[in-house]
C-alpha cells in the first residue's frame, strides 16, 4: 500500500513539476520579450496536444530501435533520480545505501542516451548536437561528482536519506557554499537549457530533436523537464535539507525547496547567453573543475 | 472522445509555423512575432504550416519540396507575398501588405479538425539510391568507411582535425537555403569533422537585401523622402540583424524582443533600443562572442563598405556629405576591432543613432536623388574574396555567428557561385 501511494506521489510529482517548469518558462519568456503571457497555465497543455496531434515521422535509414528508445530511457533516468529522494523521513521509493553512486550512473547514462538520440536519427544536425553534448556533458558530470562526494562527507554515507539527516543542524548550502551553484550548472547541462543547451539549440535546428515529431518528441520534451526536476529535487535534498523544516510537513518542504531551485534554474537558463562549445570546455576544465576540486578539499578539511 | 479533446486543446496552441524566407517581395516576417499566437519553429519537423514568405528562386524549388515533405501530418503550405499563386485558394495565402496571423490561425484550426486536408508528399517517399552496406540498416561494410552510401556524398578518409588533431569521421553535407538563423537563400556544401568545419563552398548565393528594407532607399531615387522613413528602415534592418545574433547565442527571448522592436519601428511606433542592449549585455552577450572571432582584414572591410567598414574604424558614410544630416551634426559612429563583436556593436550604435536622428528632426526631408548611406554593405563592384574562406577551423556555432555578423549585401558579394 505504501509502495503504491509512493509511486502515485512520484508520478504526480514528476508531472506537476514538469508543468510548473513549462509555466515558468512561458512567464519568463513573455517578461523578457516584453509582452503579456499567453494563457500561461494552460499553454503547456495546448502545446502537448499540438505535439501529440502530429504524426511521428521517420527519417531515411534511422536506427529506429534506439531512436524510439532514447526518449523513454531519458525519462526513465530522470524518474529514477527522483525516486532516490525521500519525501519524508519514512517515505522513499528507492532507499539505496549508494544513492549518490546511482545518481552518478544517471548522469553518465544521460550522456549516452542524448548521444544516441542525436545519432540514431541519421541526420547531420542531430549528430552535431550529439557530439557537442558529449564534449560538454562529460566534464560537467565530473564537477557534479566532486560536489556530491563533498556533500556525502559530513554524513559519512552515500545514501540520500542519511545526507539529509546530516543537515539537521546546518544545511550543506551554508557548510559548503560552492556546492549548490556548481550543481545547478549540472541541471542546465543534463536538461540542455540556456547557456548549456549544446544538444538541442536553434542554431542546429533543434539538434538531437531536429528530426523527431509526434509522441516521441513529447516524451523527449517531457524527459528534459523531468530531468531538470530530478536535479532540483536532488539539489533540494543534498544542499537544502530536503524534507527538513519547521511547522510544515516534510513533503511540503521538499516541494517548496524544489520549486525554489527550479525557479532559479529556469531564470538562469533564460538570462544567460551561451558561449561556443570549445570556450565552454576551456571554462569547465580550467576554472569550474579545479573550483569543484577545491570545494571537495574544503569539505574534507571541515569533516576531519 | 479523447481525439476530439486533443483536437480542441491543440487548436488553442500557438500555431507551429516553419518560415521559408524568400527574396524580393519578402514580407517583414518579424511582424508575425508580435503575436503570441505564432510559434516559429527551428525545424520543419516541429511545424504544421510551411510559410513561404516571398518569392523563391526556381533553383530553390527542389529544396522547398524536400522541406515540405519533412513536415509531419497534418500539414499545409501558406504563401505570404504578392506573387500570384493561381492554384492556391484564399485560405492559404495573404498579400505582403496583409497581416497573416488571423488567416494562419483559421487555417491551423481547420487543419487540426480535419476540415482542411493534410497535404501529400511532393516528392516520392523513397531513398535517392539504395544503400549498399551490410546489415539491417545498411550500416556495415568494408574498411574504415563502413558501407557505401551509393548515390550520396561519399564519406572521406579520416584526416587529422585542423583544430586539435582529434580524428573523427569526416562528412560532407549541404546546408541551406531555408535554415533558420541562416542567410536566406545561401546554400553551402560543408565538410565537417565533429562540429568543426574543414572546408566549405557556395552552392547557391544568398538573396540580396529584402524589399521591405530597400523601399525608402529606392524611393529616394525618384522622390523627396522623409529622413524619419530612411532612418526607421535602417534601425529596423539592424534590429533584425541583431535578433539573429541574439538567437544564436542562446537568447531566443531577447531575439524575439529585437524582432518585435523592428516590427514596431516599421509601424512608426516610438521605441527605445537601450533597454534591449542593456538586457543583452547583462546576459553576457559580449562574453558569448569570442574576441577576434570573424575578424577581417582592413582591405576587405574597405571593399565591403557600409557598417562592415565602419566597424573596422573607417568613418566613411554618405550621410556625412548630406546637408540635411550635417545640419543635425551627424558624425558616423565607428568601432575598431572589425570582428563579430565590433559589427554587432556597430549595428546597435547605428540603430540607436538612427532613432536619435528621427527624434531630433521628425519632419526633415531629403531631396530626390540625394546620396544617403544604405544600412548594408556596398553592392558592387565584384570582390575577390569568398565568405567560405572565413569558415575552416571554426565550430559550427562560431561559423554561424561569423556568417550572421555580415548583412545580406556583404554576404552576396562574398558568396557568388563557386565550384569545388
Amino acid at each position: 500500500m505504501t509502495l503504491i501511494a509512493l509511486t502515485v506521489a512520484w508520478v504526480a510529482f514528476l508531472l506537476g513539476m514538469a508543468w510548473y517548469i513549462a509555466v515558468l518558462d512561458g512567464l519568463w519568456a513573455a517578461a523578457r520579450e516584453g509582452r503579456a503571457p499567453r494563457a500561461p497555465l494552460a499553454n503547456p497543455l495546448y502545446r502537448c496536444a499540438t505535439i501529440l496531434r502530429q504524426q511521428s515521422n521517420l527519417t531515411e535509414a534511422p536506427d529506429l530501435l534506439n531512436w524510439r528508445l532514447a526518449p523513454a530511457l531519458y525519462a526513465g533516468l530522470a524518474g529514477t533520480g527522483v525516486a532516490l529522494v525521500p519525501f519524508s523521513s519514512a517515505s522513499v521509493l528507492a532507499d539505496l545505501e549508494v544513492g549518490i553512486v546511482w545518481w552518478g550512473a544517471v548522469e553518465a547514462l544521460t550522456v549516452v542516451v542524448v548521444f544516441l538520440h542525436g545519432w540514431s536519427a541519421n541526420s547531420q544536425l542531430g549528430l552535431i548536437g550529439a557530439y557537442r553534448y558529449v564534449a560538454i556533458g562529460l566534464p560537467v558530470m565530473l564537477i557534479s561528482m566532486f560536489v556530491l562526494i563533498a556533500a556525502a562527507l559530513p554524513a559519512e554515507s552515500l545514501a540520500v536519506p542519511k545526507i539529509i539527516e546530516s543537515q539537521r543542524e546546518l544545511w550543506n548550502v551554508i557548510r559548503q557554499p560552492l556546492g549548490l551553484p556548481l550543481f545547478l550548472l549540472l541541471g542546465l547541462s543534463l536538461s540542455f537549457r540556456g547557456p548549456f543547451n549544446y544538444a538541442d539549440s536553434a542554431d542546429i535546428a533543434g539538434g538531437t530533436a531536429a528530426e523527431v515529431s509526434g509522441a516521441p518528441r513529447l516524451v523527449w520534451e517531457f524527459a528534459r523537464l523531468a530531468m531538470l526536476t530530478a536535479v532540483a529535487t536532488v539539489a533540494a535534498s543534498v544542499f537544502l535539507g530536503g524534507y527538513l523544516g519547521p511547522w510544515l510537513p516534510g513533503p511540503v518542504w521538499l516541494v517548496l525547496k524544489t520549486t525554489a531551485v527550479l525557479l532559479v534554474s529556469v531564470g538562469l537558463s533564460h538570462q544567460l547567453a551561451r558561449i561556443s562549445p570549445s570556450r565552454m570546455m576551456t571554462l569547465i576544465w580550467t576554472v569550474l573543475l579545479p573550483l569543484s576540486f577545491l570545494h571537495l578539499v574544503w569539505a574534507g578539511v571541515l569533516a576531519l | 472522445m479523447a481525439v476530439k479533446l486533443l483536437e480542441r486543446l491543440a487548436a488553442r496552441a500557438p500555431v507551429p509555423v516553419f518560415v521559408a524566407m524568400g527574396r524580393d517581395r519578402a514580407p517583414a516576417v518579424e511582424r508575425l512575432l508580435r503575436s503570441a499566437d505564432i510559434d516559429v519553429t527551428a525545424t520543419p519537423r516541429h511545424a504544421s504550416i510551411l510559410l513561404i514568405a516571398g518569392r523563391v528562386r526556381d533553383s530553390d524549388q527542389a529544396y522547398l519540396d524536400r522541406l515540405h515533405d519533412q513536415l509531419p501530418h497534418p500539414r499545409t503550405t501558406f504563401w505570404w507575398g504578392d506573387e500570384p499563386q493561381a492554384d492556391v485558394d484564399d485560405a492559404r495565402r495573404a498579400a505582403s501588405s496583409d497581416d497573416p496571423v488571423i488567416s494562419l490561425r483559421a487555417l491551423y484550426r481547420n487543419l487540426i479538425s480535419g476540415a482542411h486536408a493534410s497535404e501529400t508528399h511532393r516528392l516520392a517517399d523513397e531513398p535517392p539510391a539504395p544503400w549498399r552496406g551490410k546489415g539491417d540498416h545498411g550500416q556495415g561494410g568494408e574498411g574504415m568507411m563502413g558501407g557505401v552510401p551509393y548515390g550520396r556524398m561519399m564519406p572521406m578518409p579520416p584526416t587529422p582535425d585542423i583544430r586539435d588533431g582529434l580524428t573523427l569521421d569526416v562528412y560532407t553535407t549541404q546546408i541551406g537555403p531555408f535554415m533558420p538563423y541562416w542567410p536566406a537563400g545561401l546554400v553551402l556544401e560543408v565538410t565537417f569533422q565533429g562540429d568543426v568545419i574543414q572546408s566549405a563552398y557556395v552552392v547557391q548565393p544568398p538573396y540580396p537585401p529584402r524589399d521591405v528594407d530597400r523601399v525608402p532607399f529606392d524611393r529616394l531615387l525618384h522622390e523627396t523622402t522623409a529622413l524619419a522613413q530612411i532612418e526607421r528602415a535602417r534601425a529596423a534592418h539592424h534590429l533584425v540583424c541583431i535578433a539573429r545574433v541574439l538567437s544564436l547565442v542562446g537568447l531566443p527571448t531577447l531575439s524575439r524582443r529585437a524582432q518585435i522592436l523592428a516590427a514596431r519601428v516599421r509601424a512608426n511606433e516610438t521605441i527605445a533600443i537601450a533597454p534591449l542592449r542593456k538586457a543583452a549585455a547583462r546576459s553576457g552577450l559580449t562574453a558569448a562572442l569570442a574576441p577576434g572571432l570573424g575578424r577581417i582584414d582592413d582591405r576587405l572591410a574597405r571593399e565591403l563598405g557600409g557598417p562592415v567598414q565602419r566597424a573596422a574604424g573607417h568613418a566613411i558614410d554618405d550621410r556625412s556629405d548630406n546637408p540635411t544630416y550635417t545640419r543635425l551634426d551627424f558624425t558616423p559612429v565607428t568601432q575598431t576591432q572589425s570582428d563579430c563583436r565590433a559589427r554587432l556593436a556597430q549595428w546597435f550604435d547605428e540603430a540607436e543613432q538612427a532613432l536619435a536622428l528621427v527624434s531630433a528632426a521628425p519632419d526633415a526631408m531629403i531631396g530626390q536623388g540625394a546620396l544617403v548611406e544604405a544600412p548594408w554593405a556596398l553592392r558592387a563592384p565584384p570582390i575577390d574574396y569568398r565568405v567560405t574562406e572565413l569558415l575552416p577551423g571554426l565550430e559550427w556555432s562560431e561559423a554561424l555567428l561569423v556568417l550572421n555578423s555580415f548583412d545580406s549585401a556583404a554576404l552576396c558579394r562574398m558568396g557568388p557561385l563557386e565550384t569545388p
